[in-house]
């Protein structure tokens, strides 16, 4: 659906050029939520709007539905524009124009008679659940409310893609649940592929399949969310999960100061309704001292978790624990 | 009082001609330039660097000017378009001339002050610079588009009054030519009355319309 190749965006300061992205690749495919998470500053932003070309990347390739929308003429761009919908961290409704108006201007600008144009925001406003709302102005309506327009006017032509640019950072958690929730329906309903731009890890775990981590203009880590989960490879990320409200801190333990092994047990769904500490209490001749663990709840119910144990026993039965333990196809990591 | 009557009463729609006419005309051709000075400018929507150097250009030559001296500068061409240098009808093309600049260049502000986000969205949404400018800009900015305009008006009451210097008519030129050249105080406060009358009319209906229609 979205093939993103060595892509690169320079911008020209005072002080010389700064690298905003740099060499980055991904692909999306057809009804996938990808989620893209870094701080402020990292590129995610400059990186979505390279995908609509309201940035015009310096190099690469972006490749939408087998068109590569770099080499596009004016016309062409605009069109391909109206099949990617996208929503803002603030909103950017238009202000003068009542939330029908601001579903029904895409409409407009395609060439959608007045009669579709009626019967098509009635959909989308009954898609957001705000039919009574269909006369008010943005400054009369709520900030999740605002969104929820917003959403319907990005979906209104029923585009392909949606890129969501921190569409929930200015919304308190509750109306950020009712966002994510839209954002399911639409995948489900209209079959959207979405590229989710984030710095909150709460929301890219409850809605994302797969995720990117972002820093300093690069993809420093991409996985699914179970795996990056499961077994996170870089600092940046292993902070983001630590942000997490319910995640539990965890401790670092220095080996020197245990008399057995210490490991690090991490696995996914499978795996969490299973009773590895039993079995592997059961059939290895270790004893087992579990030192901290967790477990993350995601996106379709999914859960990914990680037991730090420490496992003393000779060398031959720490090694058949490893073996019966992956046997269970949990991940070890000897620490 | 029957005297101050017969003498500012009429000068009064003298004045609402002309202020009224230059106000049109300088809205028609301000308008489309401000939009143009908008869209050219580095980063605009249709960015052009030679076309906004040159209308930059043209506006601040003509906003740098004083009035009673562009008055006298654009006599050839008052000469040329109404066939008379003085006069109400005359007056009109000194005081049209100088509220186009006016008007292009805040409006130009007042686009520009609009929310990037906006017209962002707009964007991303496949609109073309046309699009943009007529569902976009000018509806998101008509409330301080109708404050420029009240504040244009307001600006060519007073200038209406300095046409009176080279026999414009209206009460400007009343109040001179009586007031001032007759020693006639009493014609000059009645034309003031009337001047002050005018203005606050316009602002509050200029501020009211502003405020109705606006939204946010």
């Amino acid at each position: 659906m979205i093939k993103v190749r060595n892509l690169v965006k320079d911008f020209k300061t005072e002080y010389g050029t700064f690298r905003a992205i740099d060499d980055v690749s991904f692909e999306v495919e057809k009804g996938e939520v990808f989620g893209i998470i870094g701080l402020s500053g990292a590129g995610k932003s400059t990186l979505v709007r390279c995908l609509n070309r309201l940035e015009e990347p310096t190099s690469g390739t972006v490749n939408i539905d087998g068109v590569c929308i770099n080499d596009l003429d004016k016309k062409s761009l605009l069109e391909t524009r109206r099949n990617i919908g996208m929503i803002f961290q603030n909103f950017n409704l238009f202000e003068q124009s009542t939330v029908y108006e601001n579903i029904a201007y895409p409409l407009e600008i395609i060439g959608m008679n007045k009669k579709e144009i009626e019967a098509t925001v009635e959909e989308m406003l009954d898609f957001i659940d705000l039919k009574e709302k269909r006369n008010s102005y943005p400054s009369e309506i709520s900030g999740g409310q605002k969104q929820r327009v917003a959403i319907a006017r990005a979906l209104a032509t029923k585009p392909k893609i949606l890129l969501s640019d921190e569409s929930t950072s200015a919304l308190d958690p509750a109306n950020t649940e009712q966002i994510l929730n839209l954002l399911r329906n639409s995948v489900k309903r209209y079959n959207m592929t979405i590229v989710m731009i984030t710095h909150q890890m709460e929301v890219a775990k409850n809605i994302c399949d797969r995720i990117a981590v972002m820093e300093n203009g690069k993809i420093i880590e991409s996985n699914t969310v179970e795996n990056i989960f499961k077994n996170p490879k870089t600092d940046r990320t292993k902070s983001f999960i630590k942000s997490l409200p319910d995640a539990i801190e965890d401790q670092i333990f220095d080996p020197d100061e245990f008399n057995g092994r210490l490991m690090r047990l991490h696995f996914d769904s499978t795996v969490a309704k299973r009773p590895i500490v039993n079995n592997l209490i059961k059939h290895s001749n270790c004893t087992v001292n579990i030192l901290s663990g967790n477990i993350n709840r995601l996106a379709k119910g999914d859960v990914s978790g990680y037991l730090t144990v420490e496992l003393d026993g000779s060398d031959e039965d720490i090694e058949a624990a490893v073996l019966e333990l992956s046997k269970q196809n949990v991940g070890v990591e000897v620490l | 009082m029957e005297r101050i009557l017969s003498i500012v009463l009429p000068a009064i729609p003298e004045t609402l001609i002309m202020v009224g006419v230059s106000s049109l005309i300088a809205v028609i051709v301000g308008l489309p330039l401000g939009i143009l000075l908008y869209t050219t400018q580095q980063g605009g929507l249709s960015e052009n660097p030679t076309v906004y150097k040159i209308l930059d250009g043209f506006v601040n030559v003509f906003r740098s000017l004083p009035f009673a001296v562009l008055m006298l500068l654009v006599m050839p061409l008052t000469k040329l378009i109404v066939g008379r240098r003085i006069g109400t009808t005359a007056s009109i093309v000194p005081l049209t001339v100088t509220a186009i600049p006016f008007i292009a260049r805040i409006l130009e502000g007042n686009f520009n002050g609009l929310d990037k986000g906006i017209i962002e969205a707009a964007k991303a949404m496949g609109s073309d610079t046309h699009t943009i400018v007529k569902k976009v800009v000018l509806k998101e900015s008509l409330p301080q588009t109708i404050s420029t305009v009240t504040m244009t008006i307001i600006n060519l009451v007073g200038q209406s009054a300095i046409v009176g210097l080279i026999g414009g008519g209206g009460l400007g030129d009343v109040a001179l030519r009586y007031g001032y050249s007759r020693n006639q105080i009493d014609i000059l406060w009645a034309a003031c009355i009337a001047i002050i009358i005018l203005v606050q009319l316009v602002q509050f209906i200029g501020n009211n319309l502003s405020k109705t229609l606006d939204r946010k």
